[in-house]
């Protein structure tokens, strides 16, 4: 009985002790301490990097007659023969990131990072022709028939259009910034009569001070042409494959820049 | 944690690292990005537009009239001036249209085309067809009896009238124009043809006979000229045959239609 009588005693001391190292610890003084330590710890996600990306821009435009049927030919007569065909791309540029296949609506869908978190370069898009565009033809008969080709070289045809390739771009949903309201800080050209001496536009531009992490701007391309008139088919009664200059869709984002 | 636990976790950690590394270079140096947009178009062509003639190959019978159609009371020839008529059975044409069409078109302007003209869809010729008696030093209506020439019955075109006859020596040809349209389609229209017409005396004197002309300047796709033609002669009165009593058979000249495309 004795021994747990003192038992008991140091179990009430411990106690006491304890509650007075409490008592301390509590109330700051530095001659009471604890044995441990006290540390930190978090996860912290981070958003893909931006980048200006373009898609649905790589396409074959099918050009036909059909806008111009009320000349009243279904076929080329020797008079000035109009073609015209829309793309079924919808080319977008955006900002995004890497692997995105549209602009997000959310703002922190990707960052420039650095220190404001701003784009270094906007984007500017192009078309381009080669340096002799030409549309070429091949008869079904004979694939090297090129009897009916003609230059994009501006010249007057004899149904007094001009030897060009016409592009129209329908813009839609050009804004700075998707996730905010919409600021159009975009130009570029919606019409240009591509030929030689005038061989490319810009589509679209944007500046870098205009750049979000959710710039977009999306179009579809509507292209335009004329076979001229007084040419003579070596193949009289067939078919004609047109095909026409490639033009070159550049998107560039470095530099673009005020 | 053993020392290879630990050594397994800092490997991933690294390879995660590079990844990263790579994915940011891959998109840093996305500043440049090109795309090609090409187009095609398939396109049919007319065939080429030509002049063409038909209708002119043709062998006319000639038969002798009864008196109601300028004929006589004789049914045969007794002396004197015997007069023979005949229509050809087909419309001679001149026309626009593909190689190889049997006559203008009607509905299609775009049935052909002349191209390389000023791109305006005219033709840079227009079209004459002319008729000639060929044959002109010699040309005559040779008799036959039983295959061989009577030469007594034959008898030169020579446009003279000879003693026994009161008709001069000729084929009288009368062309009768018909159809003749710059344009073709929708019943006919712009008839810019100089046509012949009327009746004419061939004989081996005589200059080639133009039947209708069109300049180039009204010529179009479906540009036609149709006419008909009909022969008469008078066998001269005044020959005895070497066969009386028999028949003969008579054969012409050959008149030959000649169409010509440089025409302006």
């Amino acid at each position: 009985m004795s021994s747990n009588y003192f038992g008991k005693a140091l179990a009430g001391a411990a106690a006491v002790l304890a509650s007075v190292g409490l008592a301390f610890s509590i109330s700051g003084f530095s001659i009471a301490t604890a044995d441990g330590a006290i540390g930190s710890s978090a996860t912290v996600a981070t958003v893909p990097q931006c980048v200006w990306q373009i898609n649905g821009a790589s396409e074959t435009i099918a050009l036909d007659h059909s806008e111009y049927v009320a000349d009243g030919h279904t076929k080329y007569v020797g008079q000035d023969f109009g073609l015209s065909g829309s793309g079924a791309n919808t080319v977008k540029v955006f900002v995004g990131p890497a692997a995105a296949s549209a602009v997000s609506t959310d703002a922190d869908n990707c960052a420039w990072y650095g220190v404001t978190n701003s784009a270094g370069s906007g984007a500017r898009v192009t078309y381009a022709l080669p340096s002799s565009p030409a549309f070429t033809s091949a008869a079904s008969t004979d694939n090297t028939d090129n009897s009916l080709g003609f230059a994009l070289n501006g010249t007057t045809t004899t149904g007094s259009n001009i030897a060009q390739l016409a592009v129209a771009l329908t813009k839609s949903g050009c804004t700075n910034a998707a996730a905010s309201a919409l600021i159009n800080g975009w130009t570029g050209d919606a019409t240009a009569n591509l030929k030689t001496g005038s061989l490319s536009l810009t589509a679209a531009e944007l500046l870098n001070s205009t750049t979000s992490t959710s710039s977009s701007c999306t179009w579809t391309t509507k292209l335009t042409t004329y076979v001229p008139g007084g040419k003579t088919p070596a193949h009289d009664a067939d078919t004609y494959t047109f095909t026409g200059p490639t033009v070159t869709t550049t998107l560039l984002a470095e530099g673009v820049v005020g | 944690m053993s020392p290879k636990t630990q050594s397994k976790k800092f490997l991933a950690a690294f390879a995660v690292v590079l990844s990263a590394g790579g994915l940011l270079l891959t998109l840093s140096s996305s500043t440049l990005a090109t795309a090609a947009v090409d187009s095609s178009a398939s396109v049919g062509t007319v065939p080429q537009c030509v002049w063409q003639l038909s209708g002119v190959e043709a062998t006319v019978t000639l038969t002798h009239p009864n008196a109601s159609n300028g004929g006589d009371v004789h049914t045969s020839y007794v002396g004197n001036d015997f007069r023979l008529t005949g229509a050809s059975s087909d419309q001679a044409s001149v026309y626009v249209g593909p190689a190889g069409q049997t006559s203008a078109s009607f509905t299609d302007v775009d049935n052909c085309s002349f191209y390389n003209s000023g791109g305006l869809g005219v033709s840079n010729t227009g079209a004459s067809a002319q008729l000639a008696i060929v044959e002109t030093a010699t040309a005559k209506f040779r008799a036959d009896y039983s295959g061989a020439e009577d030469t007594a019955m034959s008898f030169p075109l020579n446009g003279t009238t000879p003693t026994g006859s009161n008709q001069a020596r000729n084929l009288s040809l009368t062309i009768t124009p018909t159809n003749c349209f710059s344009s073709n389609l929708s019943g006919g229209s712009g008839d810019n043809w100089v046509k012949e017409a009327g009746t004419t005396g061939l004989n081996s004197g005589s200059s080639p006979i133009p039947l209708a002309t069109l300049a180039k300047a009204n010529t179009t796709t479906t540009s036609t000229c149709s006419f008909s033609s009909s022969l008469s002669v008078y066998i001269p009165g005044g020959l005895t045959p070497a066969h009386p009593g028999n028949s003969y058979t008579y054969t012409g000249p050959t008149l030959t239609t000649t169409l010509s495309t440089n025409i302006n």
